[in-house]
């Protein structure tokens, strides 16, 4: 006897609640209220009807007899009961928490249709600096909470998964001559699966996680079965990407070097565009092609082609009160900018998730199987396709090239030889793949000993096996043709490994939860975790292939390099996690863990570290403040965390005779049939420590004007002791390293978010805006004496260093030789010479990065913009170092390149008793000389620029189905958006050459040190279709 | 529980190894060096390559303007690598009382350290090697490390032949498969260089030198690493580097020895150079590709270039080495008559290295031959005479070892590009040189890896500081 149910749903000021969900209790029945707040729902009488809205206190009213039920809703001003999912899954409220802590809910999450967690949360959490490595499809994103905590190891936070710890290793190479990056762990998770995530920043909240929660905690709860009718959730999303930046070009002077027109150069310091008709390339049968002598505009823009990405999404869960299960599929599909799809990302996942009561007994699980396969175009040097594309002279039209086995386009006519070829020969002939089987899930009992104490065991696996295959063509030009014997010959590589990587997680868990008074609860968790991590890996490689078009190891002439390495890591933990309450307005919370490590010298292995925080809810002590301030919160912490290092560091080993070449090769044993061992080059140290981080904290969480405004403020200081660092040694004690204690790294900072409700107007126009701020300053603020500096990566010219007492890190690199008097001391031709020792140019740091957010909305309308500004730092960029060594750079237009004397120079004369002399300089530049000129060692100060930006990092415009119409179909609700990525990007001018966001170095700190030829950055234009039914 | 955690012991890598693996190493780096690295060096340098137009990788040598990071990898493979495998090899064959072996390792170390002070003047030496324990070990006087040397390898000849042990290293030696005469042969040899190196200083000691010359126990067989096949990083250093990684684009022949051989038609040209695509024998001026004019736009295959092949031996020191060697002892401290016929010898086992008939040697050192030698000529002539020989003879052999010796002896002579003595085949000094005029690299710079981590060590202040030997 089902009664139609009608009414309006509305706030405390009358107004009237648009998009208010309805149910009807324990089902799936469930509306929405329309423009007018108004909503007709089919129920019994005695049924409750639950009304909810984002930012409302939700209300249940019975159903009596009455056909009309209005509700009204309150605001959820304090936001008092909300629960957030804290360490190793123990369920807090918000208001206990004593160090800083974000939640990003579901819609959060998805709103931009991110197929990367780690993007998802771009712009979001303040503190917590999200770095895409490029946005090639696939590639990784690095999350860094609070700044860098150490220098040798990873710096990424730990990923727990419903309760279990999961694998974020990344697949990437920064090989210089071949670079690629086929993502991390992370991003095997389907956003859509997510129901939070919340993000642990200090150490008084992460210490109870162990070691590897030193650089924050990224807690994700998937979404679980919802009882009821059975419920099917689908979502669809289309994107279209274009590249966004390019090199700027000068559009002066073309093809040639020396001011000379010479048709074979891969430069544009030829002379003066004059747009006559000129002949271009190889001659090829006695006949050769002709073209005006004109800058080509959008050169490399017209290479690229649209980019598509595509991802649709089914879930579907059901159950009844005791049990409930949830299903979900994903699909990926993604091609990127590069015609063809050399740079392709393909993701399947599929999860399963069920729990079940059976009285005092919960069992709950949840298993993922992850399919994903991919391609990248490599980045770097040598005959990648971006180096042969930056290196063509700027009137020469690239997709004249397109043809690659035209007769004039061959890699045996091409019309260069120097060390490049024609870009789409190596797009379609060069490639990677790589693919990836991953399991995981999470198995959990617990089982309720009385109404205040439970057991529970959880047992978390995570497995995956990837394969990596690479392969360059074979360029080997015809006898007798201009490119025979250049430097562009290449013999064809091929090479693949496979890994596979394996950890296992137990947690037994002791949670107890009590009021001991009306005033004083306790809860408290004690528990015990065993992790092992494994894995294993095989790799083969040969430097030649004999059949064209076919990549084989067997399709070599050589014996494939074969090379195999396993690792395997323990860890012990026992910890307790309680917090104290007093009043629902003080709480005290504690954290202690000891751990035990395999990797660390037996007497070094045992590492006893907590925490402990507090909050004071002030404004429900003072509840007389409420009308403006209502609500308050001033929390404290301080933490220690205990962190050990990679498998294998502290015994001395012997490894496999090799011998290095000049950096271009090596000499492998064996020879000759002899195999041969060498004492390794990293030294032993039997008195290894574990790091420690220090981390103390202080925020205040204030809501003004019934949470018109908001501000969370964060102040932290942590320092991390014991920086387990690799100890470059002189090579004449024999050895190149030893893993040792070397450092401390501190680092300070401020997070804020503060939140504004411009108008707030249920019924028509609302307009909400928040920034976000932080400030980080990583230092280096202790180094061990024998160490002047760290060397953090980079290249041998220009390099990433920490100095003791300066940001963290630095790029240092060569400078001119100076006299005394200041003055620059150029050669004879003229071009300033390089001072023997290098200078620190800067720091990779940025000054503070702030996130503008903007949220429109009418009736069922709305539109969110997000601005991410990041100011400050330096980074390396070699696509700015190639274009100006070519002379393809705008920046290389000093003086219109005509002869000119350095300013303010001098030339040396040494006399042969040493001493030094010096003249004014009177030898100008010659346009002979001008490319030496930018290319000059001395000068590298200008391929490392300001990394500064402002980005419209993301738009969407959303459009929700009033209930009105859903009423009528079959569907619970449908809702459509326009999303635009990276839609604009603003630089400074030393930038003239690339998104500064990119880096071929991973996404750890090494990334810091910028980028070597990555391939361009993106903006992308897509569509997203929701529903429910 | 404890147990469970003892599992950080790394199972990718060996617990123990033995000498016989660590020796193989040792040889294995100094060979990459030597036929490498410093074979390119030396190659531009003595002025037997130089910079081709076009390409770029070795500008700064031929500038004389090397970086300090320059020597960085070729540092750390010798000292980290080869002379720290060795001293495994010392220690072990010490404690077995293996007298062979411990031989081996003696004048392989001798050997490396003596190019270590040749190339860069001071060095570590006493203090090096001890790890951790001293981890900025300061530098001994070339001077000292030279006497030391002499009196290690004396010690372990002596310690041989008092119980002589053969090394039972066999094939995983891959110079001489452990073969004792040829290593104590060797031991003498390199003897003779060391003292011969200090012929101008007050360390020069004519009776050691005339006691080694009166043995007669010197190199029968060429001290040569031959192990290589045609397949990545298992080919000559060189070839795998110049030809195989960077294509043939950098080294060609320099018209100082290109014109050389070309005035007296030796035929070593065509053993030391591949001709350009045309099939000549074309050269440039050293450094002159780097500039603008008059070759912008060429490329390496239009001219001669080094002919190394992926198998081509690496030798440490040769036969025609050996014999120059004599040949200035005997010049120095012996008979004009000794000195001629170990010079004649060097030039034939010269021809004989490169494969050629030892006929047309004989032809060119007859009375009236292009490198007759005279007899009667005065002391300094007679160096001149077997020096230039000695240069011509290092081609392509031990590039290094000819640039030492240059500026050891002056020889070839070293003029400007426009005298006309050049066209005879004489040394230039770059035209591309950044340094002022008159002037030449005496040593490279001490790499910045190690400036940088040991701080009792202190850069230079430019590259035309002498080592020990050549100070006046």
């Amino acid at each position: 006897q089902n009664n139609t149910i009608t009414g309006t749903v509305s706030d405390t000021d009358g107004m009237p609640l648009p998009g208010v969900n309805v149910i009807v209790k324990g089902t799936n029945n469930g509306v929405q209220t329309d423009f007018d707040g108004e909503y007709s729902i089919k129920a019994s009488e005695g049924d409750v009807l639950v009304f909810s809205f984002v930012g409302m206190i939700t209300a249940e009213i019975t159903v009596q007899q009455a056909t009309t039920i209005d509700a009204t809703l309150e605001q959820n001003t304090a936001q008092l009961d909300e629960v957030v999912v804290t360490a190793v899954g123990i369920e807090r409220e918000k208001a206990s928490l004593g160090s800083a802590t974000t939640t990003v809910n579901a819609e959060e999450i998805t709103r931009g249709a991110q197929s990367n967690i780690a993007d998802a949360l771009k712009g979001k959490v303040a503190g917590v600096n999200i770095s895409a490595a490029s946005t090639d499809p696939g590639a990784s994103s690095g999350v860094i909470i609070r700044g860098i905590s150490t220098m040798g190891g990873s710096n990424q936070p730990l990923y727990v998964v419903d309760g279990v710890p999961i694998n974020n290793g990344s697949a990437f190479s920064s090989s210089l001559g071949g670079g690629y990056d086929f993502g991390r762990g992370s991003q095997d998770i389907n956003p859509d699966n997510i129901k939070s995530m919340t993000i642990l920043k200090g150490a008084s909240a992460t210490s109870l996680y162990g070691s590897r929660a030193a650089n924050g905690v990224i807690i994700i709860t998937t979404k679980s079965g919802q009882s009821g009718k059975l419920s099917v959730e689908l979502g669809s999303t289309s994107f279209f990407t274009r590249i966004s930046r390019t090199p700027n070009y000068q559009s002066t002077y073309g093809q040639g070097w020396d001011f000379t027109h010479r048709l074979n150069e891969n430069g544009s310091w030829g002379p003066r565009f004059d747009g006559t008709p000129r002949v271009w390339g190889n001659v090829v049968d006695n006949s050769q092609r002709l073209k005006p002598y004109l800058f080509q505009e959008d050169q490399l823009e017209n290479f690229f082609d649209t980019g598509t990405f595509f991802q649709n999404n089914i879930a579907v869960s059901g159950g009844n009160e005791n049990s409930t299960v949830r299903l979900s599929y994903s699909n990926l599909q993604q091609d990127g900018i590069y015609p063809t799809d050399a740079d392709s990302y393909d993701r399947n996942t599929i999860g399963l998730s069920a729990q079940s009561k059976m009285g005092k007994l919960k069992i709950s699980g949840n298993l993922n199987y992850v399919n994903t396969e991919g391609a990248s175009v490599a980045t770097g040097q040598g005959l990648t396709v971006l180096n042969n594309l930056l290196q063509i002279p700027n009137d020469l039209n690239i997709t004249e090239f397109k043809d690659y086995n035209n007769k004039f386009n061959n890699i045996s006519n091409y019309y260069t030889p120097y060390g490049i070829t024609n870009p789409y020969f190596t797009l379609n002939e060069d490639g990677s793949n790589y693919e990836k089987e991953r399991v995981y899930g999470a198995l959990e009992a617990s089982y309720d000993l009385t109404d205040w104490s439970k057991v529970t065991y959880r047992f978390g696996l995570d497995q995956y096996t990837d394969n990596t295959q690479f392969w360059t063509a074979i360029v080997d030009p015809e006898p007798g043709s201009p490119n025979a014997g250049s430097s562009t010959v290449q013999p064809g590589s091929y090479s693949e490994s496979t890994r596979m990587v394996k950890q296992l997680n137990h947690d037994i868990l002791y949670d107890l939860n009590a009021e001991v008074n009306e005033n004083l609860g306790i809860q408290s968790t004690f528990g015990f975790n065993y992790n092992i991590r494994t894995s294993r890996s095989l790799a083969a490689s040969v430097g030649s292939q004999d059949l064209f078009g076919f990549y084989s190891l067997s399709n070599s002439g050589e014996n494939p390099q074969a090379s195999s390495s396993e690792s395997e890591r323990r860890l012990y933990g026992l910890y307790n996690n309680t917090t104290f309450s007093f009043k629902d307005q003080l709480y005290l919370t504690g954290n202690i863990r000891n751990d035990w490590y395999s990797t660390l010298p037996e007497e070094n292995r045992s590492v006893l570290y907590g925490g402990i925080n507090a909050s004071w809810l002030f404004t429900k002590t003072f509840e007389d403040i409420s009308e403006i301030l209502n609500y308050g919160k001033l929390r404290a912490g301080y933490g220690e965390v205990g962190v050990d290092t990679d498998p294998y560091q502290i015994n001395p080993v012997y490894v496999a005779g090799s011998a290095d070449n000049q950096g271009f090769g090596s000499l492998n044993f064996p020879l000759g049939g002899v195999n041969a061992y060498e004492v390794g080059n990293r030294a032993a140290n039997p008195n290894l420590k574990p790091e420690r981080r220090k981390e103390f904290e202080v925020g205040l969480d204030l809501e003004f004007f019934k949470s018109r405004i908001s501000l969370d403020f964060t102040y932290y200081n942590a320092r991390v002791e014991n920086q387990i660092l690799s100890l470059p040694l002189a090579a004449t004690t024999g050895y190149t390293s030893q893993t040792a204690n070397l450092g401390e790294i501190s680092n300070e900072g401020i997070e804020a978010l503060l939140k504004l409700a411009v108008f707030r107007n249920s019924k028509g126009f609302n307009w909400n805006m928040a920034f976000n701020f932080a400030t980080n300053d990583s230092r280096l603020e202790k180094l061990d004496e024998r160490l002047t500096q760290v060397s953090l990566g980079g290249l041998s010219t220009t390099s990433l260093v920490a100095l003791e007492g300066m940001p963290l890190a630095l790029i240092e690199g060569s400078v001119p030789q100076t006299n005394d008097e200041g003055q620059i001391v150029v050669d004879s031709n003229g071009i300033p010479i390089a001072a023997s020792t290098k200078e620190i140019y800067g720091d990779t740091q940025y000054d503070y990065t702030l996130g503008f957010t903007n949220e429109f909305s009418y009736k069922n309308l709305s539109l969110n913009f997000t601005f991410d500004l990041r100011e400050g730092g330096l980074m390396y960029s070699r696509t700015a170092d190639i274009t100006r060594f070519v002379g393809n750079s705008v920046t290389t237009m000093y003086n219109d390149r005509q002869p000119f004397i350095v300013p303010n120079s001098v030339q040396q004369s040494v006399a042969d008793d040493g001493s030094i002399t010096y003249v004014e300089n009177t030898t100008a530049v010659s346009r002979a000389n001008i490319d030496d000129y930018y290319s000059a060692t001395a000068l590298s100060r200008n391929t490392v620029i300001d990394k500064s930006f402002l980005k419209l990092r993301e738009v969407v415009l959303s459009y929700s189905i009033p209930g009105k119409i859903m009423d009528k179909t079959f569907l619970d609700n449908l809702s459509l958006s326009i999303i635009g990525r990276n839609l604009f990007l603003w630089t400074p001018e030393s930038n003239q050459f690339i998104d500064p966001e990119i880096s071929t170095f991973g996404t750890d700190l090494s990334s810091q040190f910028g980028e070597f030829s990555a391939n361009p950055s993106t903006r992308s234009l897509g569509f997203s279709v929701k529903t429910r039914f | 529980c404890s147990d469970d955690l003892d599992i950080n012991t790394d199972p990718n890598t060996p617990q123990e190894i033995n000498k016989g693996l660590a020796l193989s190493a040792a040889q294995g780096s100094i060979t990459t060096i030597m036929g490498g690295e410093f074979f390119n060096l030396g190659g531009m340098y003595a002025q037997f390559y130089t910079q081709a137009p076009s390409a770029g990788q070795y500008e700064a040598i031929d500038q004389y303007n090397l970086d300090t990071d320059y020597a960085n990898r070729l540092w750390t493979e010798l000292y980290a690598g080869a002379l720290n495998d060795l001293e495994f090899v010392l220690n072990e064959s010490n404690e077995q009382g293996d007298t062979g072996t411990y031989l081996i390792a003696t004048c392989l170390k001798a050997y490396t350290m003596q190019y270590l002070v040749d190339v860069f003047g001071d060095v570590p030496y006493s203090e090096a090697f001890q790890g951790s324990d001293n981890i900025s070990p300061s530098t001994d006087p070339g001077e000292e490390i030279y006497l030391d040397l002499l009196s290690k390898v004396d010690e372990a000849l002596a310690a041989y032949e008092e119980s002589p042990m053969n090394s039972d290293v066999g094939q995983q030696d891959l110079i001489f498969t452990a073969d004792m005469d040829n290593w104590v042969q060797f031991a003498n040899t390199l003897k003779l260089k060391l003292y011969l190196r200090m012929s101008n200083t007050s360390q020069a000691n004519s009776a050691a030198v005339t006691s080694l010359l009166n043995e007669g126990n010197f190199l029968s067989e060429n001290v040569s690493f031959t192990a290589f096949t045609d397949a990545t990083s298992k080919r000559n250093p060189y070839y795998e580097v110049q030809i195989q990684e960077l294509g043939d684009v950098n080294d060609v022949a320099s018209n100082s020895l290109l014109e050389f051989y070309a005035r007296n038609d030796d035929p070593r040209l065509e053993a030391v150079f591949k001709p350009n695509t045309e099939g000549e024998y074309i050269g440039i001026e050293q450094g002159i590709g780097i500039l603008a004019e008059p070759y912008g736009g060429y490329q390496a295959q239009e001219f001669a270039r080094p002919d190394i092949q992926p198998t081509t031996p690496v030798y440490l020191m040769s036969l025609p080495e050996s014999s120059f060697l004599q040949a200035e002892a005997y010049a120095r401290y012996g008979s004009s008559e000794q000195a001629q016929q170990k010079y004649e010898e060097g030039v034939m086992r010269s021809f004989e290295l490169y494969g050629l008939s030892t006929a047309d040697a004989m032809d060119l050192i007859n009375a009236d031959g292009a490198y007759a030698f005279d007899a009667t000529a005065e002391l300094e002539d007679q160096l001149e005479t077997i020096m230039n020989q000695k240069w011509a003879g290092l081609a392509n052999v031990n590039n290094i070892e000819a640039w030492i010796e240059t500026r050891r002896t002056g020889y070839p002579l070293l003029v400007d590009a426009q005298d006309p003595a050049y066209e005879e085949g004489r040394r230039i000094y770059s035209l591309a040189s950044v340094l002022p005029g008159g002037q030449i690299p005496s040593s490279i710079y001490y790499p910045d890896n190690e400036v940088q981590r040991n701080s009792n060590l202190t850069q230079k202040p430019n590259l035309l500081q002498e080592v020990w030997w050549n100070q006046d």
